[in-house]
């Protein structure tokens, strides 16, 4: 990767129960020059960072089911403080609710390619 | 038996007036018997003076004359006279001068009598012969009063008269008679035709009467019937019955399609508003507009919606329908069944989950899969290395999948996973040098799948270059609950001995950092590896939480 990556040192919380797929998500965003601040594998831990003001987020990746939880409250409490995020789920735009739905989403298995136009997308969207 | 008396009646009467009537005829025929035989004596009696006239004016001139030749003459001109039986001329001095008999008759007599006599059998005229005053003799004249022959006939034709008329009255009567008698049985045959028609009729109206009624048993039994089969029909097949009428408003519903709104079975009488409340907030409009589209269109009602039970239960139910319409083409009823259709949804809606669900998990396990392969490619130095590594991981991901598959992806247990873990070593003369042991804790899928790879991970390297690599080698794994500072947790111990000496690996690979990185965080939790001199030791520290927890 270049110098001029338009995510290299974006700050991003990962919340995602699945270990292999958070491992991987974490070698791609490192990848793509990204800081992983923590990875939560439940939504309580997750509300928990989310709501810890003293954790400096630029954006989150979201898994939307975490072992038949939803992850919603967590994207409250992110969209409470500003912070974007996006989806990364396993049933595609079906299994997310109404007041998400305008919420960008990655549909699992995904590449690294799609994880970065997706990330650049919804950074372009909110207006760099 | 009215006849006889009747009959001996008449006869009685017919008797007496046939009495009469003829005593009538005999009177009749006397009266007019004396009446001709006096009109016929007149006529005889005028016709013999006119002729004794005629003889005394003849004889005056002979008798004045004397001349007896000549009144002779006269005399046997006056005998041309058929009835005459005897005539005589007398002179002044009264003596018969000239007579005359018919044979076998009395002769006129010597002297004249000078009186006339009517006889019964005959007339006897004396007149005199008079000139100028004078009286110049008399004539005699003696007739028979009337033939026999023609009283015979006379009285015969008076009494055929009389005969015919009796007849013509008897024949008329008797006619008469057939005639009212004929009239009378035919009055009777009327009457009694009448009768019989009537009788007939009522017979036959009786009989189509007791047919219609009989038409009508049968219907009705037939109904009862068809009605009785159709409410075993809806009841075996657990269908409500329900129709409204659409120009009344009048609502009926059958037991079952009550207990489908949770309505008592039989009860007060209910309304359509008294169902529609029963149905959910958010499926009444779009209930409302189906019927109300059916009965527009003349379409089949079908509406599935949510009902709401008075306990707060929530059923499905199917209705079905059909708006019935009048010649006039104007909706009549709307009629239909009900059903209760919670069971068909329930599945369908497990059924969707379930599909879900399982996409859920394909792509998931795919993004494992993908993981997977870009971590071992990774860290693998040869291309053999990736593959074999590759394979058993993924073998791993199958068979932990085989065993949450055999308890419906509801959670495996820890026992479980460690068995199946060593499972693949069994063959190469474990010989019981691995053992485990524990409380029975259950994991959800996800953490199974997970805690699966981390001990596929450390019995490969055991395999390697651990306890497993040599004969004498063993290991140990137990887990205990313990009751650390944030709560209840679940430390597991991976404990290695008399394996070759080992040291801390030279690089990080895969398995330490899923370890170390994925386990710990996916569990909430903290592990820890130590490369001590009898073996590998790692000790997991992970908190009951809802996908790790103590069985019941």
């Amino acid at each position: 990767m270049t110098g001029v990556e338009p995510l290299s040192g974006l700050r991003l919380l990962v919340v995602e129960d699945e270990a292999l797929v958070a491992m991987q998500l974490e070698d791609m965003l490192d990848e793509l020059g990204c800081v992983v601040v923590d990875v939560a594998g439940t939504v309580s831990r997750g509300v928990a960072l989310a709501e810890n003001a003293e954790v400096a987020l630029d954006m989150a990746i979201l898994d939307v089911n975490l072992g038949g939880e939803k992850v919603y409250p967590v994207a409250e409490r992110l969209a409470a403080r500003g912070v974007p995020f996006v989806f990364c789920t396993g049933y595609g735009m079906s299994g997310i609710s109404g007041e998400f739905q305008h919420v960008p989403t990655l549909a699992k298995p995904y590449s690294v390619g799609q994880l970065r136009d997706l990330l650049v997308s919804s950074l372009a969207a909110r207006g760099g | 038996m009215r006849g006889p008396p009747a009959d001996k009646a008449r006869y009685g009467r017919l008797v007496t007036v046939s009495l009469i009537a003829a005593l009538g005829f005999v009177l009749t025929g006397a009266a007019v018997a004396a009446y001709d035989e006096n009109q016929v004596a007149r006529q005889r009696l005028d016709a013999a003076t006119v002729e004794a006239g005629l003889l005394a004016e003849s004889e005056a001139g002979p008798l004045a004359a004397g001349d007896a030749a000549a009144a002779r003459d006269r005399l046997v001109a006056v005998t041309a006279y058929p009835e005459l039986e005897a005539a005589g001329v007398y002179g002044p001095d009264g003596a018969l001068l000239t007579g005359w008999s018919r044979s076998g008759a009395r002769p006129a007599p010597a002297k004249t009598s000078e009186r006339s006599v009517t006889g019964p059998g005959s007339f006897v005229l004396n007149r005199p012969v008079l000139q100028g005053g004078r009286r110049l003799g008399a004539v005699y004249l003696r007739t028979v009063r009337e033939p026999a022959m023609q009283r015979l006939i006379r009285y015969g034709g008076i009494g055929l008269l009389i005969l015919m008329a009796a007849l013509l009255v008897g024949a008329l009567a008797t006619t008469n008679a057939a005639l009212v008698s004929a009239h009378r049985r035919l009055r009777k045959a009327m009457i009694e035709r009448g009768r019989a028609e009537t009788a007939l009729r009522r017979s036959q109206q009786l009989a189509s009467q007791a047919e219609m009624e009989s038409m009508r048993e049968r219907g009705m039994a037939a109904f009862r019937r068809y009605a009785a089969d159709m409410e075993f029909a809806l009841a075996a097949g657990q269908l409500g019955g329900w129709s409204r009428d659409l120009r009344t408003n009048r609502f009926t519903a059958s037991a079952i399609f009550r207990a489908h709104y949770g309505f008592e079975r039989r009860g007060r009488w209910l309304g359509a508003a008294d169902f529609l409340s029963r149905v959910h907030p958010e499926d009444r409009a779009e209930h409302v507009r189906r019927v109300e589209t059916a009965v527009a269109e003349g379409g089949v009602l079908e509406s599935e919606f949510r009902t709401v039970l008075p306990d707060g239960r929530v059923r499905w139910l199917l209705v079905l329908g059909r708006a019935e319409y009048g010649d006039d083409h104007r909706p009549i009823r709307l009629a239909g069944v009900s059903m209760d259709i919670t069971v068909r949804k329930t599945s369908e809606e497990r059924q969707r989950m379930l599909l879900d669900e399982l996409n859920h998990r394909v792509k998931n396990t795919l993004a494992s899969v993908q993981s997977i392969a870009l971590q071992t490619g990774r860290t693998a130095e040869t291309a053999e290395e990736f593959e074999s590594a590759f394979l058993a991981r993924i073998n791993a991901l199958a068979r932990v999948h085989d065993l949450l598959t055999t308890v419906s992806w509801e959670g495996a247990s820890l026992a479980d996973i460690v068995a199946q873990t060593l499972a693949p070593y069994e063959g190469r003369a474990l010989d019981g040098r691995a053992g485990y042991s524990g409380p029975d804790v259950r994991l959800g899928p996800n953490a199974a799948v997970t805690l699966a790879m981390a001990f596929h991970e450390l019995a490969t390297n055991a395999a390697k270059y651990g306890a497993l690599s040599n004969d004498r080698g063993r290991i140990d794994i137990d887990w205990r609950i313990e009751h650390g500072a944030e709560g209840e947790l679940v430390e597991i111990n991976w404990s290695e001995h008399g394996g070759p000496p080992i040291g801390p690996p030279k690089r990080r690979g895969f398995g330490t950092q899923f370890l170390q990185r994925a386990l710990a965080r996916e569990f909430d939790g903290r592990v820890n590896l130590r490369f001590t001199a009898p073996g590998l030791n790692c000790r997991m520290r992970l908190p009951l939480s809802a996908k790790l927890r103590l069985a019941a």
